[in-house]
């Protein structure tokens, strides 16, 4: 049958086409699809909310730009929840391009929620060493980051003063794409010490994780952009994730429609040759 | 300069967008941009930390701190990496590199034994199996075959007939549904990563959004 072989044989270029479609179109014209919470985003957020002011928050920023869009609206949403809290933030990196999206996304919220650099937050920036870092980190975080990303001295940062090893911190948030990240936090600091540890991870990421949520290891977990929305629906301050929900659940039913079309004219065309 | 950033990231977005039509100059230099950037980043970022951790505690110390001359031994160990390049003395470089090795696999099988291995043998012993089945909550018996299966499956010592047969092709179906939802889930991530890129492009570029 003719209509067969066109849909068996469709330009990838067409295919292209529709996927982009169905991306700028939610993204221009939003549909507002609910976003329910799931159980793993609600754990992160309590955590985060129970903690008393003045508490430690350790985020690790372990990914680089190609994950951005999943995990740069989980930070942001995570970092404004963290110091509207009035917690102690301190952001580390494993990925060397962690340290610029720290910033950036300090430069963004800070101002929103009147944090001062210094005595609210500090961004302590890279180290390469993965589970070294860790180890050194857990230890002695004045002599693992010596300096932050200002190359100002850690020693002489007023908030770092009693934060020096891994019992002065209240928590461990690791936004992770990959290794090093958040099992390396798992097994490093989380199999020795009795810190509690959380995170966000990509999509893809997520079901390389689950085991550790399910073994308690892990408390919580943001997964990929709908992670994010969720946190933003939780702290009620729409952004990235939530603005590319309506863009993802689009493209994701044209892709079912593309396997579906695809398997039904090859099983159809099959059976027709027998 | 913001503004000469953003048009830079929405240029190159361009660019290795170029390649799902064909392969192209611009997406060749864009890629070729990104390459020579990450490369840049990770060397300044190692001399950085060598800057900061190990020479200046060691040769110009805050006033009032000690030197740290024990940091004298990784600062050697990290230039003996470099005698590889030497025809002679090709098999020094050997030493810094079993130290690396020794210390990388001694703390990555202190964490996986911990964490990754035992942590999730006590977990699954633990599954409170009849307590669930007595609820009608059948996660934890799907959860203890496809675990059970699994494992039945990668055990090669006896031929796989009778209730081993049985075992490996839950298994099987199990690791298949497992292959299907880290599938889905890496689509759904690349996925993500499209809406960030068109995010980009329609908001902070064209400011249409």
């Amino acid at each position: 049958m003719k209509l067969l072989e066109i849909l068996q044989n469709i330009d990838r270029r067409i295919i292209y086409l529709i996927l982009a479609l169905s991306i700028i179109l939610p993204l221009l014209f939003p549909i507002g699809f609910p976003v329910d919470i799931t159980q793993n985003t609600q754990d992160v957020y309590d955590l985060v909310d129970k903690l008393p002011a003045g508490s430690v928050v350790l985020l690790s920023y372990d990914w680089d730009a190609a994950s951005a869009p999943e995990l740069l609206p989980q930070a942001e949403a995570l970092t404004r929840h963290i110091l509207d809290k009035k917690l102690k933030l301190v952001a580390i990196a494993l990925w060397n391009q962690g340290a610029t999206f720290a910033d950036r996304v300090h430069n963004t919220v800070a101002p929103e929620v009147g944090a001062v650099y210094g005595e609210d937050y500090v961004n302590l920036g890279y180290r390469p060493g993965q589970a070294v870092v860790l180890n050194s980190l857990a230890r002695d975080i004045h002599a693992t980051f010596p300096e932050d990303v200002a190359r100002t001295k850690t020693a002489s940062i007023p908030m770092m003063k009693d934060i020096r090893s891994i019992e002065d911190i209240d928590l461990v948030i690791s936004l992770s794409a990959g290794d090093p990240g958040l099992r390396t936090y798992i097994e490093q600091i989380g199999a020795q010490y009795p810190v509690t540890i959380t995170g966000g991870v990509t999509a893809v990421s997520v079901p390389g994780m689950l085991p550790y949520l399910q073994s308690g290891d892990l408390v919580g977990l943001l997964a990929g952009m709908s992670g994010a929305a969720e946190y933003e629906n939780l702290i009620d301050r729409p952004g990235l994730g939530l603005g590319g929900m309506d863009a993802q659940s689009i493209s994701h039913l044209v892709i079912i429609a593309f396997i579906l079309i695809g398997n039904i004219a090859y099983l159809a065309g099959g059976r027709k040759k027998k | 300069m913001e503004t000469v950033g953003i048009w830079i990231g929405a240029l190159c977005t361009l660019a290795i967008f170029s390649f799902l039509l064909r392969e192209n100059p611009f997406f060749r230099t864009a890629e070729h941009l990104f390459i020579g950037l990450a490369a840049g980043l990770g060397i300044f970022y190692g001399y950085q930390t060598i800057v900061s951790n190990a020479w200046t505690p060691l040769f110009n110390p805050d006033p009032g701190e000690a030197r740290k001359w024990f940091l004298i031994v990784p600062l050697v160990l990290g230039v003996l990496l470099y005698t590889r390049f030497l025809k002679k003395g090709k098999w020094i470089s050997r030493i810094p590199l079993g130290f690396l090795v020794g210390v990388g696999s001694a703390l990555a099988i202190r964490g996986v034994i911990g964490a990754s291995f035992m942590s999730q043998i006590v977990a699954t012993m633990e599954l409170p199996l009849w307590h669930t089945m007595a609820k009608f909550k059948i996660d934890a018996i799907l959860f203890i075959l496809g675990v059970i299966g699994t494992l039945i499956y990668f055990f090669f010592s006896r031929e796989q007939k009778g209730p081993l047969k049985v075992g490996a092709s839950i298994g099987k179906w199990v690791m298949m549904l497992a292959f299907g939802a880290a599938f889905g889930n890496t689509v759904m991530a690349r996925m993500s990563l499209l809406v960030g890129r068109i995010y980009f492009l329609l908001g902070e570029w064209l400011h249409i959004l």
